[in-house]
């Protein structure tokens, strides 16, 4: 065999020998984050059942556990916010949920749950921002809907909230007005 | 080879074979749209709550001749769930051991938040019930059986067939389940009842199509739906089940006419058939027959005073004959039913709006939007 033929031999070894370790590490940090996902919807799973059962401080042991190993987690920030507002912790559940809004975006169920406490601590523009950007992809959401009634209702525009409320209940029990 | 029976399973035989065509109990009762006396339940299965164990349950599945299942059906915000399931409680400790068993279903709502669980969870551990307790999650269970009230109850024996399924709870219905259960468990005879009505048993081969029908009608698939109820029909022309259900798809499609024709064929096979009388009366009020409407709403609900549409429906009609109290009296009478029926309380919402009553309107709007929201429910107050 030519030199010439063994060198790019070797070298073609040596550089999948590369790839390989490359990949290797690859591999081993994706394997990493499956675990941590594994862990932190394991503990998550947890944090829901201890709330079910009443115990928030257990449940929210649970959520501090995820956020250790996974402290960019959108649900657990959901699961404090909703905790929270089960305490009537407003501040605190703002806190969690403007966080976990902010990691997840596109996330309606915690935009929703924020502007919920927004509606219950009187900041209404801002939940209307919220609740429009639900809406804007699924214009018959109720929860946003109720919400957008919610509102109307505090704006003492009661006929507003009455036509909201029943256009969201026909549209979702599919009930022909008679 | 001859064959001989002692006399222990003679009689035994005869209790069963009289059971079988007798324990019917009023097939004029209706807890369920869809499911009627002498038919096989759907099956179904959840995650008990009080063990975290998985519930399987298909009819006729122990193969015990002597059992009684009840599948309760019951919601947090009915009061008279509460007294149903102490009342099955009881039951449980009286004949647990003699085959008497209970699944409790819970059918708080369409979408179940995680604090919606959490009240469930509690209202079970406060009961302290001896029996599974299973959350119908998206409400798959209710809509199979169409649950007409809550609480509903279905008295299912050994072999898998519903027979007894009052709408409501009271005294009288308390009794009938006692008196049923003793006579499926062998404690009592027949005799010791009163006059009993036979339910029908459907053709296998019809019964089969008939769910079929009804599981497609459940996933909006109307046409195949239609298809299948149609093939139930040719198996077995005496089966009214069929033209019921189709009746309720065709209203669900807006096919009034339509839909009334299957309801009258359904009340020629079965003039009991309660739900099919109720629904005859809602197609004819599409129609704006209002007086043949009413008509055929009053035998439903004279056939069963439990049964809210025909409540729901009477009110409409009295409604639009501008009969306002009437129309509130029968409204009075399905909320007192059923609390916490989204669809009555629209109805409630949407009359109490056209009379001008803004503030009691928004109360029930917002009663009806609480049952199906997954938010967490806000106090009234702290919208301000």
């Amino acid at each position: 065999m030519k030199r010439s033929s063994r060198t790019i031999i070797v070298l073609s070894l040596l550089g999948c020998l590369g790839l390989g370790g490359i990949l290797c590490e690859d591999a081993t940090a994706a394997d990493d984050r499956r675990a941590v996902i594994a862990r932190s919807r394991a503990l998550l799973a947890d944090a829901q059942t201890s709330f079910a059962a009443g115990e928030t401080d257990s449940a929210l042991i649970h959520l501090q556990q995820v956020l250790e190993e996974d402290p960019a987690n959108p649900d657990a920030y959901y699961f404090i916010g909703l905790i929270s507002l089960s305490l009537s912790d407003t501040s605190g559940a703002e806190v969690a949920l403007t966080e976990g809004v902010r990691l997840a975006p596109m996330s309606r169920r915690l935009k929703l749950l924020l502007a919920l406490v927004w509606v219950k601590s009187g900041n209404y523009d801002e939940a209307e921002k919220l609740i429009n950007e639900v809406t804007a992809l699924r214009p018959k959401d109720l929860d946003a809907l109720y919400l957008q009634g919610l509102i109307a209702l505090a704006r003492d525009d009661s006929a507003h909230a009455l036509e909201i409320w029943d256009h969201a209940l026909a549209e979702e029990l599919g009930s022909v007005e008679q | 080879m001859k064959f001989q029976f002692s006399g222990t399973f003679l009689r035994r035989g005869f209790v069963i074979a009289t059971v079988f065509w007798m324990l019917a109990l009023g097939s004029a009762s209706a807890a369920f749209k869809f499911i009627q006396e002498g038919m096989t339940p759907p099956n179904f299965n959840g995650k008990d709550l009080r063990t975290g164990e998985k519930v399987d349950w298909r009819p006729g599945s122990s193969g015990e001749g002597s059992e009684v299942m009840i599948i309760v059906f019951w919601a947090t915000w009915s009061p008279r769930s509460m007294e149903v399931l102490t009342d099955m409680k009881e039951l449980s400790e009286r004949y647990g051991e003699q085959g008497f068993k209970v699944i409790a279903v819970n059918v708080d709502g369409q979408k179940t938040s995680p604090m919606g669980m959490k009240e469930i969870a509690e209202k079970t551990a406060e009961l302290d019930l001896p029996f599974p307790v299973v959350v119908d999650e998206g409400l798959k269970t209710f809509y199979a059986y169409g649950v007409i009230a809550v609480p509903s109850l279905a008295l299912v024996d050994g072999s898998g067939h519903l027979r007894y399924s009052p709408s409501g709870y009271s005294f009288s219905i308390r009794d009938r389940i006692v008196d049923s259960t003793e006579v499926l468990l062998g404690l009592k005879t027949v005799e010791d009842l009163g006059p009993l009505v036979q339910g029908y048993r459907p053709q296998p081969k019809a019964s089969r199509y008939y769910n079929l029908g009804r599981r497609l009608a459940n996933q909006e698939l109307y046409e195949r739906a239609l298809a299948n109820l149609d093939q139930a029909v040719e198996e077995d022309a005496s089966f009214s089940s069929p033209h019921n259900l189709k009746g309720q798809i065709q209203l669900a499609m807006g096919h009034w006419a339509e839909a009334e024709a299957n309801f009258t064929k359904a009340v020629e096979l079965d003039s009991t058939l309660v739900a099919a009388w109720a629904g005859w009366g809602r197609s004819l009020l599409r129609q704006d027959r209002i007086a043949e409407a009413v008509e055929k709403l009053h035998v439903a609900h004279d056939l069963d005073e439990g049964y809210t549409p025909a409540l729901v429906d009477l009110a409409k009609c009295r409604t639009l004959e501008g009969n306002l109290d009437e129309a509130w009296t029968h409204y009075e009478a399905a909320l007192e039913l059923n609390p916490g029926d989204p669809e009555l309380l629209l109805g409630i919402g949407r009359f109490l709006r056209d009379k001008g009553d803004i503030p009691g309107a928004l109360e029930v709007y917002r009663r009806a939007i609480e049952q199906l929201v997954t938010l967490p429910v806000l106090e009234s107050a702290s919208t301000h």
